[in-house]
Order: C-alpha cells, then structure tokens, then sequence
C-alpha cells in the first residue's frame, strides 16, 4: 500500500514537471495532436495526442528513434534530408511517415508506416482493455468503426 | 532429382550449350549439375511474439481470394476457444495458445501453407498438380487433379483440404501465396493487412538474415530456433518465437532433408527392376526348360535302347 | 437369307446362352437356383449398400465418410488398396511358380490364383474409384500429367498395366469358355512374357503401397514408419498369396465343389502342404524382417507403450502365431491346421494394412483412436462391394475353367 502511494505520489509531481520541461524546450515545434487517417475508408481517423503520451511517456524516444549527441551525420548511415530534423521539436526527431512508407520487400528489415506506428502503440497499449486479446480490442480504444464512433475510455 | 525440375534442367540445358557454344567455353557444362532450389524465391518472416490476435490476415485474405463467409465473423474472439485449422473455405486461420511465460499475453500463430523448397505435395502429386514457382509459391491446378488425396497425406503439416462436399469438383484448397499478387509487385494480402509487424515478406535469405539478427539482438525475447530454415529442407515461410514451437502446434519431428529424399532410394530402384528382372527371370525361365528338355532326351533315349 | 437360317442361328445363340451362363438350365430354373441363404443375405446387402454408394456419387464423399482433412484416406483406401493388393498377389507368385519355376504339380491352382490377383485388382481399382474425388480422369496420370517422383505415379502405372496382365492371363480362360481357339493359342503364346511383365510390375507396386507412406515420416508411427517399409510389404505380399491361395481353394472346394473337377479335388491336399511350407518359410522371413526394421531404427524403447503393445500384438500375435500354426499342422500332416492357420495369416495381413493406412497414421493427433472409427456408411460400402466382388468371383468360377479343366481345348496345352 505504502509502495502505491510512494508511486503515485512521485507520478503526480514528476510527471508535470517532466513535461514542463520537455514543453518549454519544445516550444518552437510542439508537437501537437495529429491526426492519422491513412484508413479512414474502414475506420475513424485515429486522433493522436502528442501531448498526453510525451506526458506518459517522460520522452521522445520510447516512440522516436534517437541517436546519442555525438553520432555521425545521419547522411551516413540513412538516406536522410537532415534539414527535415529542424522543424521539428527539439531538432532530434521527425515525423515517422519521412521513413517509414508502404514496405518493401527488398528492405524488410525496414518496418512500413503502419506496423511502425503499430508497434510503437503495443508497446503500452496491448493488454489494456482487450487490446490483443480480443480482435474487438482495436475498435474499443483506438479505430472506431466507421459509423459507430463509440470509444470506451481507458480504465 | 530425377525428373522432377526437368523442364527446367531442360531449359538450362539448352541454354547451356547454346551458351557454351557461343561463348566457346564448355566451364558451366562440366560443372556438377545440382538444383539448389530457387535461390531468389520470396519468403514470409512471421515473428510470433508481435502477433495480438486481430484476424485482420484471415479477413484480407478471405477479401482478396474471394473465399466463402466465414463461420465465425473475423472480429469475434470466440473463435480462439477451439484449435482450428485451414478448410476449404479458408486459407488461413489464427490460434490462440497460452503463453508460458506471461498469462496475460496469450501468444497467437497463424496457420497455412508454407510453401516448402521442395514441397512433399508436389512430390507426392501422380498428376503434377502441384508447380513450386521461382518465386516460392507452391501452386495447385484443379484441372489436373484427379482427389486421390496423397498431397495431403504427405503434408507435414496438415495443410492441403479438400472440399468433399462437392460431388462433381471437388477440389484440394489451400493458400496460394497471393501468387498473382506476387507477380504484379505486391504483398500478399494477409502481409499488407498485419498492422503489427508480425508478417514479414521478402526474400527468403533476407529475412533468415533479419531473423538471425532479430535473435541475437533479443536473446530473452525469442528462442533461438528459425522454424522453417531446415524443416523437411526449408519452407518459405519462417517463424519465430518467444515460447517453444512445439507449444504452439508445430510438428517438432520432422527431418531436416526434404521429404522426396526418403523415397528417392526407392524410386532409384525402380530401373534395376525393370532391367534386372527380365534377365533374371527369363534366365530361370530358361534354365527350367532346358533341365525339363534334357530329361525328356534322357527318357528318349532310354526308349530307343529298349 | 433365309428364314431357316435365322432361327437356327437364334436357336444357337439361346442354346450356347442357356449353356454358357445359365449353366445349361433354363430361366425358371435358373432364378429358383438363386435362392440360397447366402444370397439372401447379399440381397440384403447390396439391397441397403448400392444407394449409399450412389449417394456419394450424387452428394460427394462428405456424404460417406467423415471427410476429414487430417485423415484423408479411410477405410476404402485402407480395406480396399493397401489390405486387397497383397491378397492378389497369387496371380503373380502362382504364375512365377509355375510358368519360370517350373513347379507344375500347381497346375489346378494357377488359374485359381490369377482369377484372384485378377479380381482383387479390379476390385481395387473399383475401391479407388469410389475414393477418388473426380473418379472420371482415372486415366488423368497416363495422360495429362506425369508426377514421374511420385510413388503414387508409380502405383498407378503398374497397376493399370498389371491389371492388364493379368487380364491377358486370364484370357484363356475366357477363351476356352467361349471356345475361341485362334486367339486362345496367341494368348497362350506371350504367357512366360507376362508372368515376367508380372513380376516386374508386382515387385514394384506391391513395395510402392509401403513407400507411399515413406513420405509422411512425421505422420506414421515410428515402430511401423521405417526405410524398409517397401521391403515388408513386399515380403508379406508373397505369403500373403500363397495364404490366399489356399484359403481361395478351399473355399472353393467347399461352395463350389461341383463346378472343380477330380484333378483339382484330389491334388488339393497335397497342393496345399506344399503352399503352406512356401508360406511358412516366407513368414518366418516376414517375421525376422521386421524385427531388423525395429533394430535398425533402434526402436526398442516403443515397444513398451500402447502402441509398441499394439505392435507386438500384429508381429506376434498375426505373423508368428499363425506361421507356427503351419507349422505345426505341416508337422502333424494336418491339412485343416494348415488352412486355419492361412485363414488365419489372411486376416494377419489385413490387420497389418490397416495398421500401417489407419491406426498408426496420425498416432500423435489428439483423439487420434476416436477418429478412425469410420461412419457406418462407409463400412457398409466396403461390405457392399465386398459382397459384389465375392458374387462376380462366385459367378466366374462357376461358368469359366478355373477349378476345372476344359475338355475339349486342353489337349493341344
């Protein structure tokens, strides 16, 4: 019991000031809700809030990939545009989509934008509610049918 | 091999020469003819760990190969409360199976063809129903199938089902590997609908090469076992795991050579007994007649004297 | 022509029709002849089994048998092919004996024995075709497509060729029968070529029914999955037909006595102690063999669970019992042990079929033994077509030479 409250009581003040902090570094480029709708012919788009999973998360790279400060030129490894880093955030991340598009066999090592996004979901999100447990599990938290928009909040 | 790739070996052949002929180099033709298999054949990586159950591989390829309703519809998880199978309205089905190491997190497999290297189907097929395709699809024509039903005594795993409800064409069903899909640069159905990661396609040895590379770099996450890399000689599609593979309904006792090689001292044979017995027997034949002659001379003789 | 002309020639066709198949009685007299318990019984039989048959070819196979995707081939496969070829194997060792061996004293026996070989093929290619799923392109593995690395390929061919064989092996038979002496000297001619055709074709396909199942290494069990499986089904194809043999003929003797002749009634004991120690020496190697293929594969620790019990059972219990019932009745110069103990080796070798197609494949599936129990419906084609193979036999042996020799042709043999 002690345990839980010690927990929760290090959630409630780290978790605002974490993201305190990573906003006020952030603030040119703050991520902001994004709205995926690459299926939208089959569900409702999906509506992601950069806001409360950073908050969740305490950072960028659990989603995003990143490379330690003194890493060599992306150009080097990746067949990258570097100039597509300054826009962003805080200069280190971009949008998965600049990478990840429809996969391609002759790379399968490279995820495609969907199973990207995908993955980076299931790692907090399967075994919440029915995620990955019951096919319905996708249309109660994330893809609502199309016209059958019912979310069920998260426990 | 006998004459199991002898179309091609034929085509080879020619090529060969008339290569040789026009290159004036003979190196190729005494080189020591041997198949490999298809070398750039494509491949399906599936990693079990990411699999979540959601069906939506069962479902595209229900859409894409235009296969009759399902019983049970694909976003019903009650489905997973008995162990199913491919039948002959599906190509594919998913299985749920517990997971060992966490409970919570029941681990799920899909099933279908696996499209073998050297396919015990094909090798069984009397009609030659069955083409394994460079690209790594085993293909079945219903044409040429008479239902016998061998192909699916000698699947190793229980693929090939048959449609006996029908009276007048009846057929063999199972996954074709979205074969024409394939062939216009597409993935397969089931593989562009898994929104988890856990079907990889490309080339067969690139994702052997990944396969490896995704063990090593998670050592705790899977087991260190490519299901597929040597089964029955290589299947083109591969799996990986995080639970053992027999926990998961994989057949665990299956040779690692292709399943045509434990008939091939047999059908080696053959020719000695067409050519061997003839002889020997006619020599028998021959032998008999001619004691059975020289009695009778014997006997004549005796005969006369008297 | 003439009126006359034509009624003698109607008057002939009728007399050599009375004579010929209804065995020189009239219509009347005929049909009161038919009714026997025994045909009664087969009435009955083909009375409730020819729908069923007919169903499935209307409704399809799912409407017989349990269509099951695990176990695609049942009972008609494994009573039909795998348990009715090793019994027809007596055509070809009958007529290896005699024709290239030059065992003549089996003369009376050969005929008998081909007409068998002859019938348990047909029969087995009828059971195939109820199996078949498009029965109509039989003839599809001749013709448009050539699985030459398959061992089916293999059993196809050979049995279509060896059905023809023996046919022509028959045919002077038929010929005698219908007293066509021109073609029956040509058909007597390429005899010793088709016993060797024959015994060609039956060496291979005889051991290609074990090699199908060389393919599925994962399926059978590994006590009855071996490299030798070719071996053992060719060496119990050859005691399996000398068995055969002497449980036909006696048979014969008993429900068909007035159609065999003395030369045939008076050798059959003595034919018979004769068959029975070529059978007994054949088992004993049978029997031998199999412990080799247990060796070979190191097998011993099997043989202590259910199924290595089942295993013993089969080995011992349908081989070596029944070989020292031979024996013992070879010793004893006791012709009635003998033919029980061959009864006895027929049902040996059934039980070994079976084992092999039916109750050791797909051992390691769950609910394996509750699977394999065929739907009745099933059971009652294999009884039909039993019971038809058993009346066309009857009804052969009855008009044709087999048991009995033709007067009138034989002379000039």
């Amino acid at each position: 019991m002690k345990k839980r409250l010690i927990i929760l009581l290090i959630l409630v003040i780290a978790v605002p000031i974490l993201t305190f902090k990573v906003y006020s570094e952030e603030s040119a480029n703050l991520p902001t809700v994004r709205i995926l709708s690459s299926i939208s012919n089959i569900y409702e788009p999906v509506k992601f809030d950069h806001s409360i999973h950073t908050m969740y998360a305490g950072n960028c790279m659990t989603c995003h990939h990143e490379h330690p400060n003194n890493a060599n030129q992306c150009k080097q490894c990746h067949n990258i545009d570097e100039s597509l880093f300054k826009k962003t955030a805080v200069g280190h991340f971009i949008a998965c989509s600049s990478c990840h598009a429809e996969p391609d066999p002759s790379n399968p090592a490279m995820p495609g934008l969907k199973v990207a996004y995908h993955r980076k979901c299931f790692q907090c999100h399967r075994g919440m509610g029915k995620i990955g447990i019951d096919p319905k599990g996708c249309t109660e938290l994330c893809h609502a049918k199309k016209g059958n928009i019912k979310k069920a909040s998260i426990k | 091999m006998g004459n199991r790739f002898s179309r091609r070996d034929f085509l080879k052949t020619t090529a060969l020469v008339g290569g040789s002929i026009l290159a004036g180099g003979l190196k190729d033709a005494f080189a020591y003819k041997e198949f490999k298999g298809w070398t750039k054949s494509y491949g399906m990586l599936v990693d079990l760990t990411q699999c979540v159950g959601c069906r939506s591989c069962e479902k595209a390829c229900n859409e894409v190969n235009n296969l009759p309703k399902p019983d049970v519809p694909f976003d019903d998880a009650s489905v997973f409360e008995i162990e199913r199978r491919p039948t002959a309205k599906a190509y594919t089905v998913v299985n749920r199976y517990e997971n060992p190491k966490d409970k919570g997190k029941p681990v799920y497999r899909k099933i279908q063809c696996n499209h073998c290297n050297e396919p015990a189907c094909f090798s069984a097929c009397p009609i030659h129903a069955y083409t394994k395709t460079p690209e790594g699809a085993v293909l079945y024509d219903p044409d040429k199938c008479f239902g016998c039903r061998y192909c699916m005594i000698a699947c190793p795993f229980y693929v090939p089902a048959y449609d006996y409800e029908s009276a007048l064409q009846p057929k063999i069903v199972k996954c074709i590997f979205c074969y024409p899909r394939i062939k216009k640069n597409m993935l397969p159905a089931c593989a562009e609908a898994c929104p988890t990661g856990t079907l990889t396609f490309g080339k067969r040895k690139d994702l052997i090469k990944l396969a490896r590379k995704k063990i090593m770099e998670n050592p705790d996450r899977y087991i260190d076992h490519i299901y597929g890399e040597h089964e029955v000689g290589g299947t083109s599609w591969l799996y990986i795991s995080g639970v053992p593979f027999e926990h998961l309904g994989f057949p665990t006792n299956l040779p690692t050579k292709p399943l045509i090689e434990q008939v091939k001292g047999f059908l080696g044979a053959v020719p000695v007994v067409f050519t061997v017995w003839p002889a020997l027997f006619g020599m028998c034949y021959a032998a008999v007649r001619h004691r059975m002659e020289t009695k009778e001379d014997k006997k004549e003789k005796k005969e006369e004297r008297k | 022509m003439n009126q006359n002309e034509t009624m003698d020639r109607e008057f002939n066709f009728r007399s050599w029709f009375m004579d010929k198949l209804l065995m020189g009685m009239t219509w009347p007299e005929y049909l009161r002849s038919l009714i026997t318990p025994f045909n009664i019984i087969a009435a009955a039989i083909l009375v409730v089994g020819i729908p069923i048959i007919a169903t499935r070819f209307i409704y399809g196979l799912a409407s017989v048998t349990h269509a099951s995707y695990e176990y695609p081939w049942g009972l008609i496969l494994g009573w039909g092919l795998f348990g009715g070829v090793p019994l027809s194997a007596t055509g070809f060792v009958m007529a290896t004996a005699y024709y290239i061996f030059g065992f003549k004293r089996y003369k009376p026996l050969v005929r008998l024995g081909v007409l068998t070989g002859f019938m348990g093929y047909f029969f087995a290619v009828v059971y195939l075709l109820v199996d078949l799923g498009r029965p109509w392109r039989i003839y599809y593995p001749m013709f448009v497509g050539f699985g030459t690395a398959s061992v089916l390929f293999l059993v196809a061919w050979h049995v279509a060729t060896y059905l023809t064989v023996q046919f022509l092996e028959f045919s002077p038979a038929i010929l005698e029968w219908i007293q066509a002496r021109r073609v029956y000297k040509w058909a007597t001619f390429i005899t010793i070529a088709m016993t060797i055709a024959g015994i060609i074709l039956s060496t291979l396909h005889q051991s290609a029914l074990g090699a199908l199942f060389l393919l599925a290494p994962g399926k059978l069990h590994p006590l009855w999955y071996s490299s030798y499986i070719p071996h053992f089904f060719l060496a119990s194809s050859i005691y399996a037909a000398l068995v055969m043999v002497i449980a036909v003929s006696t048979l014969c003797a008993r429900f068909l006595r007035h159609r065999a002749d003395r030369y045939f009634l008076d050798s059959l004991d003595s034919l018979t102690m004769g068959l029975g120690k070529g059978a007994v020496v054949a088992m004993y190697v049978y029997f031998a063999l199999k412990w080799v293929g247990v060796a070979h594969d190191n097998n011993w620790a099997l043989l202590n669970t259910p199924y290595g019990h089942w295993f013993l059972v089969e080995v011992i219990g349908f081989v070596l019992v029944p070989a020292l019932i031979i024996t013992l009745g070879l010793k004893a110069n006791a012709v009635p042990l003998v033919r029980f103990g061959a009864f006895y080796a027929v049902v040996g070798i059934l039980v070994n079929r079976l084992n092999v197609s039916i109750v050791a494949f797909n051992w390691n599936l769950p609910d394996h033994l509750h699977h394999i129990i065929p739907p009745w419906k099933e059971v009652m084609i294999v009884l039909t077509l039993v019971t038809i193979h058993i009346l066309v036999f009857r009804w052969i042996v009855s008009r044709m030479p087999v048991i009995r020799q033709e007067e009138t042709i034989h002379e000039t043999h």
